[in-house]
């Protein structure tokens, strides 16, 4: 028999080991998993390094090594393949010229826009982003339709990877549910308009009209009409002039900034006499984004009308109408010389230092 | 064939340009921000560089007037970016860059412009 003492020492024994040996099979446990991880890491690394230097050769390489890296490439089906298509898919936007098509030309190849429609009806967002971006970087034009469709997605993010596909597209077809797509989604308005201006000329009479339509039913701000006009100015097409000088008048003050800035970037010397009316609003910012394109456009009828506010306005205007001045030739820098403001003498020693240099 | 500082801090873009420059038969040095560039290229004593703008730490423009500054031996200097609006370019021209190349960039180009500014510097 042992004494209640010895009990105790036993279990305390038993205990002393039991958790002794959880202790060690924890350990080993952690061990190993952190081995298995780093082993996992090593072995993803090091293919991922094989995988690189395969596609760099496909990208770059001479023909011989092009051809035996597209071999390779082609050899590899699921979860090795979709590693490389991903890498691809990264690099195709960086590059241009033979490397971009050569990288095309094998996903192509390989299906991936076949998989790309196939993932735009996936439930998750994740899947139906990299869908859209895929048909974009493919250049998928033949798929405008599927992407439009996903400018209606409950997730904000596809639609955003919906309107820069579109934009990669460039077709000016799709102008139409994109301008829509930014009306109803004011988060989505600058890639709205980054989309807009790829698509270039063919998007124009699309934009004049939904611009015309927005400043007749005075809706100017909550539709992203300030948008519209810039897009019109970067795109630079002159079939954009007269609804540009509309929306300088406008009641919209946003909007008309944002028109006098895109008639500057037009530089077409029909939108002067809208212009210099327009230079006799208070608003300074007003006053700088026509002196600017006034000047941009080379309106030596405006120097009068540019000097009044060399010489009266504040000093942001008069700093901008003296530049516009300035860009006018010897006519402008002859009315500076005579001008006492202190905003000309400085155009005019900036002038004189740049020429210098 | 030359020493080459590539400085990038997109990883594809260092990978692509190195490939291609090494293919070229140049040395090339790839870093990842605009103070390792100004660095690598003292150090290397570096007959070009090729520099991205929007890099941590000095940008590609401040990296540039950094070589200018530094008193070694002539560097060619080509900014690889995606900003190329007028205003960015002249900046570039102040900073002492000798030539633009826009992203996305085609690696041949790249490698016709290299082989010039290191001929023109010869």
């Amino acid at each position: 028999m042992l004494l209640s003492g010895e009990w105790v020492v036993l279990l305390t024994q038993i205990v002393f080991v039991t958790s002794t040996l959880v202790i060690l099979v924890c350990l080993l446990t952690l061990f190993g998993l952190r081995l298995s991880r780093g082993l996992i890491e090593t072995r993803n690394q090091r293919s991922a390094t094989e995988i690189r230097g395969v596609l760099l050769d496909h990208l770059l390489g001479d023909w011989m090594e092009a051809a035996t890296a597209t071999a390779n490439l082609d050899r590899r089906e699921g979860r090795d393949w979709e590693r490389a298509e991903k890498e691809l898919l990264t690099m195709v936007n960086k590059l241009r010229g033979e490397s971009r098509d050569r990288a095309i030309d094998l996903l192509e190849r390989r299906g991936a826009v076949d998989r790309a429609i196939d993932r735009l009806g996936s439930s998750r967002a994740v899947n139906r982003c990299r869908a859209a971006h895929t048909l974009g970087v493919l250049n998928a034009r033949d798929h405008a339709h599927a992407l439009t469709s996903l400018l209606h997605d409950p997730s904000p993010l596809v639609r955003r990877v919906a309107v820069r596909a579109l934009g990669a597209l460039g077709d000016p077809r799709t102008a139409p549910p994109v301008v829509a797509a930014g009306e109803a989604d004011e988060q989505l308005r600058s890639d709205v308009a980054m989309a807009l201006t790829r698509m270039g000329p063919g998007a124009v009479p699309h934009l004049s009209e939904t611009l015309a339509r927005t400043i007749a039913t005075g809706r100017t701000n909550d539709t992203g009409a300030p948008l519209l006009a810039a897009v019109l100015g970067q795109i630079g097409d002159h079939r954009a002039v007269d609804v540009l000088c509309d929306a300088v008048a406008s009641p919209d003050r946003d909007l008309r900034i944002a028109a006098a800035r895109a008639l500057g970037c037009l530089e077409d010397p029909r939108a002067v006499p809208v212009l210099t009316a327009a230079l006799a609003d208070a608003d300074a910012d007003q006053q700088v984004a026509v002196a600017t394109a006034l000047g941009r456009i080379g309106a030596t009828d405006a120097i009068a009308d540019l000097l009044r506010i060399v010489d009266h306005g504040d000093a942001a205007s008069a700093r901008s109408a003296a530049d516009a001045v300035l860009r006018l030739g010897p006519e402008g820098r002859i009315a500076l010389d005579a001008s006492p403001s202190a905003h000309a003498v400085e155009a005019l020693a900036l002038a004189t230092l740049r020429e210098d240099r | 064939m030359g020493v080459i500082v590539v400085a990038d801090d997109d990883g594809d873009i260092r990978d692509l340009v190195t490939y291609r420059l090494e293919r070229d038969g140049h040395d090339v040095v790839s870093v990842s921000d605009g103070n390792a560039a100004v660095k690598a290229v003292i150090e290397h004593r570096a007959d070009l560089a090729v520099l991205d703008v929007m890099m941590p730490g000095l940008s590609g423009f401040e990296a540039a007037r950094a070589i200018r500054a530094a008193d070694g031996g002539p560097v060619g200097i080509i900014l690889l970016t995606a900003r190329a609006q007028e205003d960015d370019v002249e900046l570039g021209y102040a900073a002492g860059v000798d030539d633009y190349v826009t992203k996305p960039f085609s690696p041949r180009e790249l490698s016709f412009r290299v082989t010039a500014l290191l001929a023109r510097g010869q």
